[in-house]
């Protein structure tokens, strides 16, 4: 891969998954390469044209929680930067 | 004999399934990653004995960490593998089941918590997905039994995969989305109860006051039933029947002497003693049965209940943040309540955390400042006695203490504290039944290798009296002791029986005749300075000696600082 920062060149449009409120709704368009690991995302569900809700947000900088497709997924603000997703 | 491997992802059952196959009384948790030691067994299926292996849940066979090593690991090894799919779930799961049938192993798929399919409107077209995974799919519902029969018949004929080859990432992910269209069909479904709930408690607004809210009613719970246990059947057994007999059945054959001494100290018919006598026979199994274990099953009650409700993520989510400041996550929540029973099972839980230095400040903390339930139990039966206030201020101090050494290890320990990331599993229904089990498993744990300890810690303490090597002890460490911590010299015995057991060491301060300010001090010191053999073992494997020889470091500094300390503080210089 020859970008390895946040999220692909590829995302026109999109925005981080981390500036999502809750109860908005996105569809992936990149998960980036950076902490965490691009193949661990995928493995929880969080994968390049699924649509995921915000369930929750936690204050103080904290944790997000994902619905992708019935399954709830915990996922640090941090990493939630590194999914681009297309707002719905 | 054949060896069965048990693969799935966290939170597919596969531990109920393993009991089911085996009959063995074995632990299934609602919390990915807590079956982090292997468990075995063995079934016999169609006259022919099999071992079976139930391996840490993981998400692919690309190991990310310590759990997802040992499964890949135990894999090569296998001759049949059982790929444990959550029929509910079945797209995310289909991604290790491919991996497993490109392993070219005889395989069988097993589609659990199929019943719940069903509710969920959750349709799959079983001869279908047979045909394109080129192996046995057979559904079941482990918890209750079903499919359980099809499955062990399924084993002799197990086959390695026809259709499926070895492929790329991205070929898999193609695959899974094509055999999800073809083979699943999903409706509508309604909100339930569970749903409802699962929303209110990670909504940081209501989530977190009802997150304290239920600690405070587990914390009650554990402490006020624990009483009652001990109040209405314990100490009416020990002091109204058992006492009086053993008493009365030493007598007859060793009247006085060193026997007599070993075995009830200074236990009379008139005054069965059982906290103060010493004796393997009195104190050797009031402290195990009459002090620890009714806080033991309390205590593991609960825990069982959270876990199969599938709290914790949740508890996990809304502590994140607390966490990240001592260089962990909310995960960390999970070995942190597990090492408030037994810090063993504590440390070993601390696998699901991603790198050493997680692991590292983990147990450290734990070691330092999670008292176990038996020496939690011991310091509310010591210190309850002068009041609530001292029991507070030992918990204020460790409590303290971990913020405090968490802070600074975050900063010194070298290496990365990666973010959350974790799957909220939905709630279920506990089951009373396993919830039993379960604790009746762990209050058995307890007894096995809490029983014998505390009997060899009280005939090593009686021997060490009578050979006079308390004395020569006493005397070695009275400075220390008594101008430096304000204890009185005899308390070294107690620090000596700390590295075995902390219960019996915390129970050996009562006939010292210390104040209440005294015990506190002691109370802090026995939880800090070091951690009993079982949990020491437990951390050098995990940690390595380089690092545990750092841990131990920081345990006696730190202990012998806050000793000094509260000296200060309690007693005055």
């Amino acid at each position: 891969m020859k970008n390895p920062g946040v999220f692909h060149e590829s995302g026109v449009g999109g925005v981080p998954l981390s500036s999502l409120l809750p109860g908005e709704q996105g569809r992936i368009i990149a998960v980036g390469m950076g902490m965490g690991g691009q193949h661990h995302f995928r493995r929880m569900g969080l994968r390049e044209g699924k649509i995921v809700t915000v369930i929750a947000t936690q204050p103080a900088r904290g944790p997000f929680v994902l619905d992708v497709e019935g399954a709830q997924i915990a996922i640090g603000r941090g990493m939630a930067m590194h999914i681009l997703v297309e707002k719905l | 004999m054949k060896q069965i491997i048990l693969m799935g992802c966290p939170n597919v059952g596969k531990s109920v399934l393993f009991s089911r196959l085996t009959g063995v009384n074995v632990i299934s948790s609602n919390y990915p990653g807590t079956t982090v030691d292997l468990t075995r067994g063995t079934t016999r299926i169609g006259g022919e004995k099999y071992e079976l292996i139930d391996i840490p849940g993981t998400y692919s066979l690309e190991p990310t960490t310590k759990a997802e090593e040992v499964a890949r690991k135990m894999l090569q090894s296998g001759d049949i593998v059982i790929s444990v799919v959550d029929a509910t779930h079945l797209e995310r799961n289909l991604y290790l089941t491919l991996e497993l049938l490109e392993m070219k192993k005889p395989t069988i798929v097993v589609l659990n918590l199929w019943d719940e399919t069903q509710h969920l409107g959750i349709e799959i077209d079983l001869a279908r997905l047979e045909r394109e995974l080129g192996v046995q799919v057979v559904p079941t519902c482990a918890l209750c039994g079903t499919g359980i029969m099809e499955l062990a018949a399924a084993i002799n004929m197990a086959e390695p995969s026809k259709t499926i080859q070895p492929m790329s990432e991205e070929e898999r992910w193609l695959r899974v989305g094509k055999l999800i269209r073809d083979t699943q069909q999903v409706h509508h479904r309604h909100h339930t109860f569970w749903d409802r709930l699962a929303d209110i408690t990670v909504q940081p607004a209501t989530g977190i006051p009802l997150a304290i809210l239920a600690i405070l009613l587990v914390f009650l719970f554990i402490i006020e039933i624990g009483n009652a246990l001990i109040e209405y059947v314990l100490d009416p057994f020990f002091y109204g029947l058992y006492g009086p007999g053993i008493i009365k059945a030493v007598n007859s054959f060793a009247p006085s002497g060193l026997l007599h001494n070993i075995l009830i100290g200074t236990s009379t018919v008139e005054a069965p003693d059982f906290e103060q006598s010493l004796g393997i026979l009195t104190t050797g199994l009031y402290v195990p049965f009459g002090m620890v274990l009714p806080f033991i099953l309390t205590f593991y009650f609960m825990l069982s209940l959270l876990e199969d409700l599938g709290y914790l993520p949740r508890l996990a989510v809304l502590v994140d943040t607390g966490f990240h400041k001592l260089g962990l996550h909310g995960s960390a929540i999970v070995p942190t309540i597990l090492g408030c029973g037994c810090n063993v099972p504590g440390a070993l839980a601390t696998r699901i955390l991603e790198t050493e230095k997680q692991r590292f400040i983990a147990m450290t903390l734990m070691a330092i400042s999670i008292p176990c339930m038996a020496q939690s139990a011991m310091i509310f039966a010591i210190l309850g006695r002068y009041g609530l206030r001292w029991i507070l201020i030992v918990y204020l101090t460790l409590f303290v203490l971990y913020l405090f050494i968490g802070l600074i290890l975050k900063r010194i320990v070298k290496g990365e504290s990666p973010e959350l990331l974790l799957e909220v599993p939905p709630y279920r229904k506990p089951d009373l039944r396993t919830l039993l089990k379960k604790t009746w498993s762990k209050a058995y744990g307890f007894l096995a290798e809490a029983v014998p300890f505390v009997i060899l810690g009280i005939l090593i303490v009686n021997l060490l009296y009578v050979f006079g090597i308390v004395d020569a002890l006493s005397v070695l460490f009275a400075p220390l002791l008594t101008k430096v911590l304000g204890l009185p010299e005899g308390a070294i015995i107690a620090l000596i029986l700390g590295i075995l057991r902390k219960d019996i060491a915390i129970g050996i301060l009562l006939p010292l005749g210390m104040t209440p300010q005294q015990l506190t001090v002691a109370c802090i010191i026995l939880a800090t300075y070091f951690p009993c053999i079982a949990t020491f073992v437990v951390m050098l494997r995990e940690l390595g000696v380089k690092a545990m020889l750092k841990a131990t470091g920081l345990m006696v500094l730190i202990s012998f600082s806050v000793g000094v300390l509260m000296r200060m503080i309690l007693i005055g210089v």
